[in-house]
């Protein structure tokens, strides 16, 4: 398994155990700490913990289903670090209520997954290598 | 008889380098078999248990089973969950519960299934079995339960407690699966007797 890949995979559990935590302290004390808490669980689970999975584990399969190597590694460099910017940036807008972060981080979560999604289609292709020969 | 590497093949038996054989015969159909030594090892050949942290058969082990169909159930439980309330993620003190059926109870358990049965098998290195599933399992499920009787009561306690035993899942299951990821994969040992059945 690819290195990048495990780190997707990594992160997200680096995520989803963050994020629980923050639910678990906000419902014991709701004024502990700062920010807008359910919603940066819920993105934190979400778009950290699931799509951070299914980035590392699509990565890893689709291309193996497919039959066909995946298109561009450099996409998928390129995709990992801006995932891994754009969830931070949205959290640290949440937390200081500042809407120009979260907007500059859903941007780069944006063009994460639009590159992710482009480099799916470009490496599964619609016909099989096996119907090729 | 043509000998290959020690061993006498019958003439009119096609070999592979291993161990079948193929036989044509009459109205062209064709026979195929395993050479006896291959018989005799497959009969001699202990089973592995599955608890083996060794073991990785093609199909999911029971508690990943369980995980999976446990998620379909939760699955459903969301879809009614959504023609009750007419909405998943809805605005009333309710939201957490509709919101944790989907998410925890289908989504995470789905994913506590398949990444425990495919992480292994892509990175060559076992995942850590025993009981440990099963307490993910039961901490998960029963923490989700836990948590919705304390959004409904509700019991900030109650809620608390379901909470953290959902964590706790995801703490184990974090645990399970860290050493599948970065551990380098080994090289074929020496299998103890006590893995055998």
């Amino acid at each position: 398994m690819h290195r990048r890949n495990k780190l997707f995979v990594t992160i997200g559990l680096v995520y989803g155990l963050l994020g629980g935590l923050l639910m678990l302290v906000r419902l014991v004390d709701p004024i502990l700490l700062p920010g807008n808490l359910p919603r940066i669980h819920g993105h934190m689970m979400l778009l950290g913990f699931v799509l951070m999975t299914i980035y590392g584990v699509g990565l890893h399969v689709i291309p193996r289903f497919g039959g066909y190597p995946l298109r561009s590694e450099r996409i998928a460099g390129v995709q990992f670090w801006l995932a891994n910017a754009g969830l931070p940036l949205m959290i640290a807008g949440w937390i200081t209520y500042a809407d120009w972060l979260v907007a500059a981080g859903g941007a780069l979560t944006l063009a994460a997954m639009a590159l992710w999604g482009i480099n799916m289609i470009l490496t599964v292709k619609l016909k099989s290598p096996l119907d090729a020969k | 008889m043509a000998e290959y590497r020690g061993c006498e093949l019958p003439e009119g038996l096609y070999y592979d380098l291993d161990y079948i054989w193929i036989k044509p015969e009459a109205g062209g159909n064709y026979r195929i078999g395993i050479a006896d030594p291959s018989q005799t090892m497959a009969a001699a050949a202990p089973l592995r248990r599955r608890a083996s942290p060794r073991h990785a058969g093609m199909m999911l082990s029971v508690d990943n089973r369980w995980f999976v169909s446990v998620a379909m159930v939760y699955f459903i439980a969301s879809g009614a969950w959504l023609a009750w309330h007419g909405a998943l993620v809805t605005d009333d003190e309710l939201r957490a519960v509709g919101v944790h059926l989907f998410t925890a109870g289908f989504v995470q358990s789905l994913i506590y299934g398949l990444g425990a049965h495919m992480l292994p098998r892509f990175t060559g290195n076992p995942i850590r079995m025993g009981t440990w599933p099963w307490i993910q399992f039961c901490a998960i499920h029963g923490g989700l339960v836990v948590f919705a009787a304390g959004i409904v009561l509700p019991d900030t306690r109650v809620a608390v407690t379901g909470g953290v035993l959902m964590w706790l899942s995801f703490l184990i299951y974090a645990w399970r699966v860290w050493p599948v990821l970065w551990r380098h994969a080994t090289a074929p040992r020496a299998v103890s007797p006590a893995e055998f059945q």
